[in-house]
């Protein structure tokens, strides 16, 4: 992700306060936090990092003998071991972040806690936040395993138990954020004209970061809806138009069918910016496990 | 009549030659054509039967080894005569077939080489060209169907819900047991928990025991169980691939299988071609994750150029395209041009540059990232594929210049394949991972062109050579000026016109060449056939035709054009002359002189010589039968000339002293010679300075000598006869000539006199001589005005003879020998005995 090209940004009351990056002792988050940082620099937001140490683990950690099993054996891990790593982890995570916020001049925040990363971040995570959560894709496996072993422990984000506790959070969008996902362009799902609004200024912001375009998604049945959205995102883009911006009208389409096109069309950011998509706890499930480009939950 | 006084037979007396022998003119009359452009050309060059004899057997002998060596003087046409004997024959022979590489599978390093007919190998090529749009096409979109993703999805699926089900069912069999699975940094912890909640140290040790030493148990139990399942995730994974691998392959081969089995079809009965293409299939169904739009996988470094083993870069259908280093499609007339008309026949290759890489072909690298990398499609023939089944035409110095290009044409004809290697790859140095391209077979007909001087000396040093080139093409210089031959090289003046776009020849312009070809063999019964030096006379004749405005090159403007040809090469001699004229040279060409004769050298300046008068002087004395070559003494004068006056020595002795010893001492020197000399020309020379010398009778100075003599006294032919009478000529007309001045040439030389038209000219108005001579006493006679005298039957030479004032003196000589001889002697008896009476009796 590199720096955002120059030009206004789409008129909008509406902007994001704090990008606030959900991170854990578990995952590997160097260029997640580097992503971060870069859009932070793009919404001139603030950028406060939440480091999170599971409560469990933390229990765990003070446990005289603890057993660990890995890819490489198992057995009992040396006195304090796990205390000592945490302790180190978020030292390093701390200067990660000071070193990213100071090389684009951007205000920061480091915070270290015990409790469960999601209930957490989404609990203290305001209404102009965009919160952050480092997702590894759908079927790429940070660690052998991670693909089952994600929904079930903290750590790394469980897309449907963030689908589930987003219902009840006051912030406003989630960025499940696959690191390793290369510059393409951003796909914006519409079901309708509904949360179009937000939507589609953090998707403008991700494609000028991104040198890309946007291609829009219209899922709604009726194609004089679909041809409003049409024009009133042309209209709303009009003063910085993407790179290319082009109009895909699937009447009807689950957002299974949302995964497939972004599959195909190589697309770096997923964009869900329809109310009703987030309702539907199951259907968001199922596309968090087929796409493996970034998602982005907007209402 | 005693053998050793054999009377020797009276000399007839030499006249001096009429002005008719001195020049062979070529009657214009005698020509029947107004202008050469009436004339047929003339197909091959002339006068070359024993080459063209050579050429023919050559090309026809198709067993290994007979490949040909046109050896021949620079400039005698040797490779337009080769190259339109070679073109017309191989214009019958088949046309060969047509060399491609394709990409091994097997051995990626060692591509393998197809064999086509003429004019398939870019059929082939455009096929697999569309084949891989195809593939390029087909292959993705069946990956993106419905139907695959579908399938796809099911087993990812699948196997992802056994996995979270296997897992889910251990986790529950632990937190039965009050254990939790917990993702720490350090790996999957387990941790004692109550009513869901991971219990403090504290609150587990006031656990009581047993329950402590249960759980304990049960943590160890969930420990193996986590161990066993994690071990069980790789052979998971493994079977889920297996399975997408197998999915991948049936819909690559649905894809890709009709679109290869259609290009199968239209090669049936090739059965390389054949297995190449199933091998294409396998390769598209084992690696066709290479064609499917990749999946993000964060950013990618490629180190080098080679991202497997069959290709550059990242180009994955790059490995089924076909390289095709022979294409005789146009000899076959499938290219397409020309109205699609075939060229047919075998290909005629003449590599002007014949580097190693040039002749075998080579293998191109392309740098990518800094390292140097290729593949099969970067082979690239040389002059040897292109030739293979033709013939091929080389420079032999150009070959021999050529580092490790000698070697390797050898090479390649023994074992009658193309091997390409580079130097370094022949040399064993190379250190860089390159290819090995398979070997092609080669059928091709070598032909070298070379000096004489090359042809021996590769047949003396190269015990190679004489097998692999077995028939030499001797190329003449020359060839015989008959009438019959005469027309056929006016025909051969025509074409040469031609071919250098000069304008057309009238009679008188071709006769004037026809002499000058004459002059420039050297001989009156001859013509040059030195191509190159009459193209040159041609264009020259043409440009002063065209100065004059005249549409046809005339008699006069073949004159003017070797006029102006001399006048720029003639600096030296007139330089030369001007010091003779001068004075600073003395070279006398009046009255007479003892022991002092005028000798003719040649010098020789690139393509121009010309005659130069030497003044040769010999001094005689009392000796031990020594005549001192001074030039050898001094290390100017070669072995052959010092081979000269060692045959005049012996001539002589066997003349004059063969009953009595040799006691004189002769010196012999050319006089302001400050070069080497070398050559026994003036061999005939020296010897009439000598009797000169002895017989103290003077020679005329208004003549000129040259001849070489051997034991016998007779005067045999000597080279550049014309340049030397012409250089003592223009000496004597310098000064003036009166009637007395000539030359003495040996007899053997008549026919070889094609002199200027001005000594021609002078000799018929009697102001200019010329004697041809045959024997020693001939000459003496020319140059003395006094009888050289027949010995009689006791070996006595008449009173009043040269040859009887030389015996005279050499009888002197050999009395006073004698006398010396006696003297010294007594002396020494008596200082023996005056020595003895001083010892005496007593002492």
């Amino acid at each position: 992700m590199s720096s955002p090209e120059g030009g206004a940004t789409p008129p909008s009351p509406w902007r994001v306060r704090r990008v606030v990056v959900a991170m854990d002792t578990v995952t590997r988050q160097a260029a997640a936090l580097e992503r971060a940082a870069a859009l932070a620099e793009a919404l001139r937001s603030e950028l406060t990092t939440l480091f999170v140490e599971d409560t469990d683990v933390v229990k765990l950690a003070e446990h005289h003998t603890v057993y660990a099993v890995g890819m490489l054996g198992g057995g009992a891990l040396a006195p304090n071991a796990l205390k000592d790593m945490l302790r180190l982890q978020a030292a390093t995570m701390r200067r990660a972040v000071e070193q990213a916020a100071a090389r684009r001049q951007l205000k920061w925040a480091f915070q270290v806690r015990q409790g469960r990363l999601l209930a957490d971040v989404l609990r203290d995570a305001g209404e102009d936040d965009l919160v952050v959560f480092v997702w590894p894709g759908s079927h790429r496996s940070a660690w052998p395993g991670a693909a089952w072993t994600g929904a079930t422990w903290p750590g790394t984000a469980p897309p449907a138990a963030i689908a589930e506790a987003l219902g009840e959070a006051r912030v406003r969008s989630v960025l499940l954020l696959n690191p390793r996902m290369p510059t393409g362009p951003v796909l914006l799902d519409v079901a309708g004209c509904d949360g179009v609004p937000h939507a589609l200024v953090l998707a403008s912001q991700l494609a000028r970061l991104e040198h890309a375009g946007i291609d829009v998604v219209i899922r709604t049945l009726r194609p004089e809806e679909a041809e409003h959205c049409s024009a009133k995102i042309t209209a709303a883009l009009a003063d910085a138009p993407p790179r290319t911006l082009s109009f895909l009208h699937v009447p009807g389409a689950g957002l299974e069918g949302l995964g497939e096109i972004a599959v195909r069309r190589g697309t770096a950011f997923v964009v869900i910016g329809a109310e009703p998509a987030l309702a539907a706890g199951s259907a968001l499930r199922q596309l968090l496990r087929r796409v493996p480009s970034s998602v982005l939950l907007v209402r | 009549m005693s053998d050793r006084h054999q009377a020797q037979p009276p000399q007839p007396v030499a006249q001096p030659l009429p002005p008719e022998r001195l020049y062979r003119a070529c009657p214009a009359a005698n020509l029947t054509f107004a202008s050469t452009a009436e004339l047929a050309p003339v197909e091959h060059g002339i006068g070359q039967a024993r080459a063209d004899a050579a050429v023919r057997f050559a090309l026809g002998m198709k067993h290994g080894g007979y490949n040909l060596f046109a050896l021949g003087p620079a400039g005698t046409g040797k490779y337009d005569f080769v190259r339109e004997a070679v073109e017309k024959a191989a214009a019958a022979w088949p046309v060969p077939p047509d060399w491609c590489y394709v990409h091994n599978f097997a051995e990626a390093h060692r591509p393998r080489a197809l064999r086509l007919p003429a004019g398939r190998g870019r059929l082939l090529r455009d096929q697999m060209d569309r084949l891989i749009e195809e593939l390029r096409l087909a292959i993705p979109g069946a990956f993106e169907s419905e139907e695959y993703q579908a399938r796809r999805t099911v087993i990812q699926e699948r196997h992802k819900e056994k996995q979270e089900h296997d897992f889910g069912a251990l986790q529950e069999r632990a937190r039965a047991d009050n254990v939790a699975i917990i993702r720490t940094p350090m790996g999957l912890a387990l941790a004692p928990i109550r009513d869901g909640e991971v219990l403090s140290p504290q609150e587990f040790e006031q656990l009581p025991a047993d329950e402590k030493q249960r759980r304990q148990q049960a943590s160890e139990r969930v420990q193996k169980e986590l161990a066993a399942f994690l071990k069980e995730v790789p052979k998971v994974e493994r079977a889920q691939r297996d399975e997408m691998r197998d999915l991948n392959r049936e819909t690559t081969s649905f894809a890709a299988g009709h679109l290869i089995d259609e290009i199968k079809a239209r090669w049936d009965g090739f059965a390389k071609v054949q297995a190449h293409l199933e091998a294409i299939r396998q390769d598209v169904l084992e690696n066709v994750e290479e064609f499917l739009p990749k999946e993000p996988q964060g950013p990618q470094i490629v180190i080098g150029g080679s991202d497997r083993q069959g290709g550059i870069g990242a180009e994955p259908f790059r490995r089924y395209q076909i390289n095709v280093v022979v294409d005789n499609a146009a000899l076959a007339g499938a290219d397409g041009g020309a109205g699609g008309e075939a060229a047919g026949g075998a290909p005629v290759i003449y590599e002007d540059h014949p580097t190693l890489a040039n002749l075998v072909g080579r293998v191109e690298h392309m740098a990518q990232f800094g390292a140097l990398v290729t593949d099969f499609l970067l082979i690239k023939g040389g002059a040897l594929h292109r030739a293979n089944g033709g013939c091929l035409i080389l420079d032999a110095h150009k070959v021999l210049a050529n580092g490790f290009s000698w070697e390797m044409l050898k090479r390649t004809l023994r074992s009658s394949c193309i091997r390409i290697e580079s130097a370094a790859e022949a040399l064993g140095w190379s250190q860089t991972m390159t290819l090995e391209p398979q070997p092609i077979p080669l059928e091709v007909k070598v032909v070298l062109i070379g000096e004489p001087m090359v042809y021996y000396m590769l047949s003396q040093y190269d015990p190679e050579f004489s097998e692999l080139f077995r028939v030499p093409a001797d190329f003449d210089t020359q060839m015989d000026r008959s009438d019959g031959a005469t027309a056929l090289y006016a025909r051969f003046i025509a074409t040469l016109g031609r071919s250098v776009d000069a304008r057309p020849l009238d009679a008188g312009g071709v006769a004037r060449v026809i002499e000058h070809a004459s002059r420039l063999a050297g001989d009156q019964e001859k013509l040059t056939t030195h191509v190159d030096t009459l193209e040159d006379l041609l264009r020259e004749a043409d440009y002063w035709a065209g100065e004059a405005g005249a549409p046809l090159i005339g008699r006069v403007h073949v004159q003017q054009a070797i006029d102006a040809r001399t006048f720029r090469s003639d600096r030296l001699r007139e330089r030369v002359q001007e010091e003779i004229t001068r004075g600073t040279l003395l070279i006398e060409t009046a009255g007479a002189r003892v022991g002092q004769i005028n000798g003719l050298a040649v010098i020789q300046l690139n393509s121009f010589s010309f005659g130069r008068p030497s003044r040769i002087s010999c001094r005689v004395r009392l000796g031990k039968g020594e005549v001192v070559d001074i030039e050898r003494e001094v290390a100017m004068g070669g072995p052959i000339h010092a081979k000269g006056v060692l045959i005049l020595s012996s001539f002589l002795s066997s003349r004059y002293a063969r009953e009595q010893p040799l006691s004189l001492s002769a010196t012999l020197v050319f006089e302001q010679s400050y070069s080497g000399i070398e050559g026994d020309s003036a061999s005939s020379t020296e010897l009439y300075c000598l009797l000169s010398a002895l017989s103290g009778i003077p020679i005329r100075q208004s003549f000129a000598v040259t001849g070489s003599v051997d034991q016998q006294g007779r005067v045999q032919a000597i080279g550049g006869v014309n340049e030397k009478i012409e250089g003592f000529f223009d000496i004597c007309m310098a000064r003036g000539l009166n009637g007395d001045e000539g030359v003495l040439i040996p007899e053997a030389n008549v026919k070889h006199l094609m002199l200027r038209h001005d000594v021609v000219e002078a000799c018929a108005q009697g102001r200019f001589r010329m004697f041809p001579v045959a024997t020693i006493d001939q000459g003496i006679e020319i140059l003395t005005g006094v009888p050289a005298g027949t010995a009689d039957d006791h070996g006595e030479y008449p009173l009043g003879t040269v040859n009887r004032a030389v015996a005279n003196r050499l009888a002197e000589f050999t009395r006073k020998a004698v006398s010396f001889a006696a003297a010294a002697e007594t002396a020494k008896r008596r200082r023996r005995k005056s020595k003895n009476n001083d010892e005496g009796p007593g002492s």
